[in-house]
């Protein structure tokens, strides 16, 4: 599984915590050898590799180790405070919170915009629905790819604001030209390059959350808005969007975690460059940590990425997801 | 809609709506359209001309791709991986949360607990302790080193979905299979597992999709290239013929074809995966 | 690894030895360029032959029931002539030696990086694989990946520039065999240097930046420079710590392990001069070396004037430019004349004009390589094949005899300055420890994007100095 079914992968169970299920079942009894013929198979695929790993990164992080041998050099916290002393990282850092940051402002506020569009009756809506989803589908290799070709310096993308730039009312030729520039190679804006392609490819995965739970609305309560008098924007501000809240949240919360486990796509589109001007956290590790044999250096980037992202759940957990979301981690 | 008695208006903001949706529509679209056709073209001519079609038509790329070995056993080996995951994925997380959600027993929360913080843990993050278990496991440059951490990284989440599905079969239901002499596995198999079929095909979908997609650990577990997927196949020949835009671009092209057939046969399930709970909500 | 440092400085020392070779060859090269082939093709077949034959030859004799091998083979000649003969070479051996077959594997610089680390760190080498000597060498001697072959190779090592095999020896042990060596330099665009009213290329810094100056008021991008494969950048901090602090600045660099030299700093200045004039391509630092929109593209299609690159670079020029066929020499493909000139002094420096930055290429084993792949090296390395390999143009072969086999005419500069140098130094990111090569390649980038001091960058690499 990659970073990019997390956002699938998590989506069904704090959704599914929204309406629990009936708890009160008939959870009967069975006998231990039972119970451990059904659990034990995942636990040990679980525990090899899942959890065995992320607790010997914990032992490694604190040696400087190049991956060979024994662990002999002890260097304490060194590596801790090396990463986090680090301009590198800290951008790094800084980075993924941008684009989390720019997820939460730009990317939900036009896949909400969407969600309600397709919300009406409208030809083709399924059509729309299909499409707007199909990136999603899409590898980030692929996305990665074609992109990087589309944004090189007069490529497709520069041809294509070039046509259309000058069509925009109070816009000269001169201003386009000068808006024009080598979109990956800039470091100025790079990042929002590459976050204008993370928006391109994952917008749809929280329209289809979002037109989900505007399904789920009952259209009465929204009549019912009309006839107090409410006017569409009314409606859709003191009726719809309190009703689609547990939706948007769970949309925010896998924005902001992606934004900072965000890999293949920066990894095959710019390799965290110009300069590290797109560098994530998950690129340092690979670039600083893999790529230099420094395995020690990277158990420790590894244990920061892990009590970032977990700080960044709970903290989610606790001021916004605490109503939706039952399973995640109680 | 509240302006429903407003023709006009309505008029007005039919067109807008239309005008965004095709605009969107084409944003997606523009790019692989670009693709496809530039697979058609010479890189001299999408060096010369960005935008525009095969000048003429070049079949030597995409002909040159489904001829070459090295793509056809990339796709091979990306089935392998996909099929092999998801086949070990169904019955362990099945059994696993049947378990879970069907026996009350000391522990039960703390082993669900342990699974579920599995979602937190970023694959990225884990993958430089995970490869050196891998190694010492012997599993580099071995498909199974990439098939069994994701069946692992795919629990959790597997897990999750289907436990409220086994919980929400009535318990009558089990009363009566019990009074049958049905026991538990019998009853995993022939009353569980039929009736959470939408959940199985939801993981399946989902774990193919996830399988076919991954980049990273294949990338550092495939050591040899003849066992490589087809995104290593992908990043290695942009890498590699970076100089030959129009052959990167055939070749990507063709491999996600694949991709978009399942797409097109199972989006109710990715999008009832992605969506099912939301609805309820 | 710290004690292979000195050494390592050493067998750079001994690249002198190289001058000998170079001399004849360089001359040879210059006085008779289209026609050396035919002269000298005869003279070293007369101790070539028995090198290159013999080993297939007593293979075949003692009777053909051999175990099938398979020599796995990593190399990055993929494009053009080169490609070809590796290809031929190979065919050749298994005819010659019907047990052996190869597995080759092609790719481009970079992402032979990318692939062979997670097979080395996978502690699974290939038997053969593409090695520039220095850090990275001796980190695998380090990890025993690579294997001692003083012993397989002493009957035909002697064949080979010493100082050129020197690169590749690691505490006393052998572990690769070279088959290129050279220099880094300016190629430039004649034809867009005269638009700009050059006549002469610089020979001082200051004229230099001159002459940038007046290609970018003529309308012509100056630089080309593969900013996101970054050691194209480095080249230039090597050169100006070379010329400014003299070889003597690199040893103390290398014995104090500290980068916290005034050659350091002042190099920093000078390379800030030369940034200030923007003189990079659009989008540099997105750049690749090869490819259409890399430093090579630019170069190779008369959109850049100068490139900072070593012998490899003119093939690449005409490969990445989309010129001409492959068994073309370079200087044939390319449609507009180039010329080579070395990094020029610095007014006060103290490193002398024909130093240079420069190295090999070689070909490491693997740990559990097959004698065979032994035999393969001394075949793909005798005079005759070497000879075929420096007749395309794009490498510079070490095999004594095959010098003059070099006809590319770009290539007399270069191999005339060679033979004068007195010093050359491995490429500073290969020299270094890898993880101190890395973070010198990547503060150079940031100071090319003027996004860093030379304060910050001292900072960074001794940073590195100290972790590894």
């Amino acid at each position: 599984m990659q970073t990019t079914s997390q956002p699938v992968d998590i989506s069904p169970p704090g959704a599914k915590a929204a309406a629990p299920p009936p708890l009160k079942g008939a959870p009967g009894r069975a006998s231990w050898p039972v119970l451990a013929a059904l659990i034990l198979p995942a636990l040990v695929v679980y525990g090899l590799f899942v959890i065995y790993p992320i607790v010997q990164s914990l032992r490694f992080s604190v040696y400087k180790w190049n991956g060979l041998g024994p662990l002999t050099e002890w260097v304490g916290l060194g590596n801790f405070v090396e990463a986090l002393s680090s301009r590198d990282f800290r951008a790094a850092v800084l980075h993924c919170a941008i684009i989390a940051v720019l997820s939460l402002t730009l990317q939900l506020p036009f896949a909400l915009a969407l969600a309600t569009l397709l919300n009406q009756k409208l030809a083709g809506r399924g059509l729309f629905r299909t499409m707007f989803f199909a990136p999603y589908v899409l590898s980030e290799v692929v996305t990665g790819v074609v992109w990087r070709q589309l944004l090189r310096p007069d490529g497709m993308a520069d041809r294509v604001i070039e046509t259309i730039g000058p069509l925009i009312p109070g816009v000269s030729e001169e201003a386009v030209q000068e808006f024009i520039r080598p979109w990956l190679g800039d470091p100025a804006v790079a990042l929002y390059a590459l976050f204008f392609v993370l928006t391109w490819k994952y917008f749809g995965l929280h329209m289809i959350l979002l037109l989900a739970g505007l399904q789920g609305i009952p259209s009465e309560l929204k009549e019912a808005a009309a006839i107090d008098g409410a006017g569409p924007w009314q409606a859709f501000r003191y009726v719809t969007l309190p009703l689609l809240g547990p939706t948007i949240r769970i949309s925010m919360f896998l924005m902001t975690i992606g934004s900072f486990h965000v890999f293949d796509l920066v990894w095959v589109t710019t390799r965290g460059g110009p300069v590290g001007a797109t560098q994530t956290m998950a690129t340092y590790l690979i670039d600083f940590g893999f790529g230099r044999n420094r395995f020690g250096y990277g158990g420790a980037v590894s244990i920061l990425i892990f009590a970032i992202s977990m700080a960044l759940a709970l903290l989610y957990q606790r001021f916004v997801l605490r109503r939706d979301v039952e399973g995640a981690l109680t | 809609m509240a302006v429903a008695t407003f023709p006009a208006r309505k008029i007005l903001s039919r067109t807008v709506t239309y005008v965004i949706a095709l605009a969107v529509l084409a944003l997606i679209l523009v790019p692989l359209v670009y693709a496809v056709l530039g697979g058609f073209r010479t890189t001299g001519q999408i060096a010369e001309r960005p935008v525009g079609l095969p000048d003429p038509w070049i079949f030597t790329n995409y002909l040159g791709t489904l001829q070459s070995p090295a793509f056809w056993r990339q796709v091979r080996n990306s089935t392998f991986i996909a099929l092999a995951t998801t086949f070990l994925i169904l019955p362990l997380a099945s059994l696993a949360a049947f378990a879970l959600a069907r026996y009350r027993f000391r522990g039960r929360e703390a082993i669900y607990t342990f699974f579920t913080i599995g979602l937190l843990f970023p694959v990225v993050a884990a993958t430089l302790p995970l490869w050196l278990t891998l190694r010492d496991l012997n599993l580099l440059g071995n498909p199974w080193g990439v098939i069994l951490p994701q069946v692992a990284f795919g629990l959790p989440v597997s897990i999750v979905i289907l436990r409220p599905f086994f919980r929400s079969v009535p318990g009558d239901l089990e009363d009566a299979a019990i009074i049958d002499g049905c026991g538990p596995f019998r009853f995993y198999w022939h009353v569980m597992l039929p009736l959470s079929r939408p959940a199985l095909s939801t993981i399946s979908v989902l774990t193919i999709v996830g399988s076919w997609n991954a980049f990273l650990l294949p990338l550092l577990v495939l050591t040899r290239q003849d066992q490589w997927t087809l995104p290593l196949g992908v990043n290695n020949i942009s890498t590699q013929y970076g100089t030959d835009t129009a052959l990167v671009l055939a070749y990507t092209v063709l491999s996600i074809i694949p991709a978009l057939i399942l797409y097109a046969f199972a989006e109710r399930h990715i999008v009832s995966g992605v969506t099912t709970g939301a609805v309820k909500g | 690894m710290r004690t292979t440092k000195l050494r390592r400085l050493s067998a750079l020392v001994a690249l002198l030895a190289l001058v000998v070779a170079a001399c004849g060859g360089g001359g040879a090269a210059g006085d008779t360029s289209t026609t050396a082939a035919a002269p000298s093709d005869t003279t070293p077949a007369t101790e070539a032959p028995p090198e290159t034959e013999a080993p297939p030859a007593t293979e075949g004799g003692d009777g053909g029931e051999k175990e099938p091998v398979t020599i796995e083979w990593w190399h990055i000649q993929n494009q053009g002539a080169m490609l070809e003969l590796w290809e031929t070479l190979a065919n050749e051996f298994t005819e010659m030696n019907p047990h052996v077959t190869f597995d080759i594997v092609v790719n481009e610089n970079e992402a032979f990086k990318d692939a062979v680390e997670p097979r080395l760190q996978a502690n699974d080498p290939p038997d053969l694989f593409q090695s520039w000597g220095g850090g990275d060498l001796a980190d695998q001697v380090e990890a025993g990946l690579v294997r001692d072959i003083s012993g397989e190779v002493s009957g035909w090592i002697g064949n080979l520039s010493a100082g050129a095999v020197s690169l590749f020896e690691v505490d006393g042990g052998l572990y690769a065999v070279p088959f290129d060596l050279g220099m880094v330099g300016f190629w430039y665009n004649k034809v867009l240097f005269a638009e700009a009213g050059i006549d002469a290329p610089p020979t001082t810094w200051d004229e230099f930046l001159e002459d940038v100056q007046a290609l970018k008021d003529a309308g012509i991008t100056p630089i080309a420079v593969g900013g996101q494969d970054r050691w194209p950048a480095h080249f230039y901090l090597a050169y100006l710590i070379l010329r400014i602090g003299g070889h003597e600045a690199i040893e103390e660099i290398a014995a104090n392990r500290d980068f916290n030299h005034p050659a350091v700093i002042e190099a920093g200045n000078q390379l800030q001069r030369l940034v200030e004039l923007e003189p990079f391509q659009e989008g540099f630092l997105a750049s690749t070396w090869p490819g259409p929109d890399g430093e090579a593209g630019w170069i190779g299609t008369g959109r850049a004037a100068i490139s900072l690159m070593g012998q490899w670079g003119p093939g690449e020029y005409a490969n990445s430019g989309g010129h001409g066929e492959p068994e073309q020499l370079p200087s044939e493909r390319l449609p507009f004349e180039m010329g080579w000139f070395p990094f020029p002094e610095v007014e006060g420096g103290a490193g002398d004009l024909n130093d240079g930055i420069g190295g090999g290429n070689g070909f490491a084993v693997g740990r559990d390589a097959p004698p065979e792949a032994i035999e393969f090296l001394e075949y793909l390395t005798s005079v005759e094949n070497a000879r075929r390999a420096g007749e395309t143009g794009a490498i510079l072969p070490v095999t004594k005899g095959a010098e003059d086999s070099v006809t590319e005419p770009l290539m007399v500069p270069l191999l005339e300055s060679l033979a004068q140098s007195e010093f050359v130094q491995l490429y500073l990111d290969q020299f270094f420890p890898a993880a101190v090569g890395e973070t010198i390649n990547d503060e150079t980038v940031k100071l090319f994007a003027g996004q860093s001091t030379i304060e910050d960058a001292i900072q960074a690499i001794n940073a590195a100095f100290a972790s590894s």
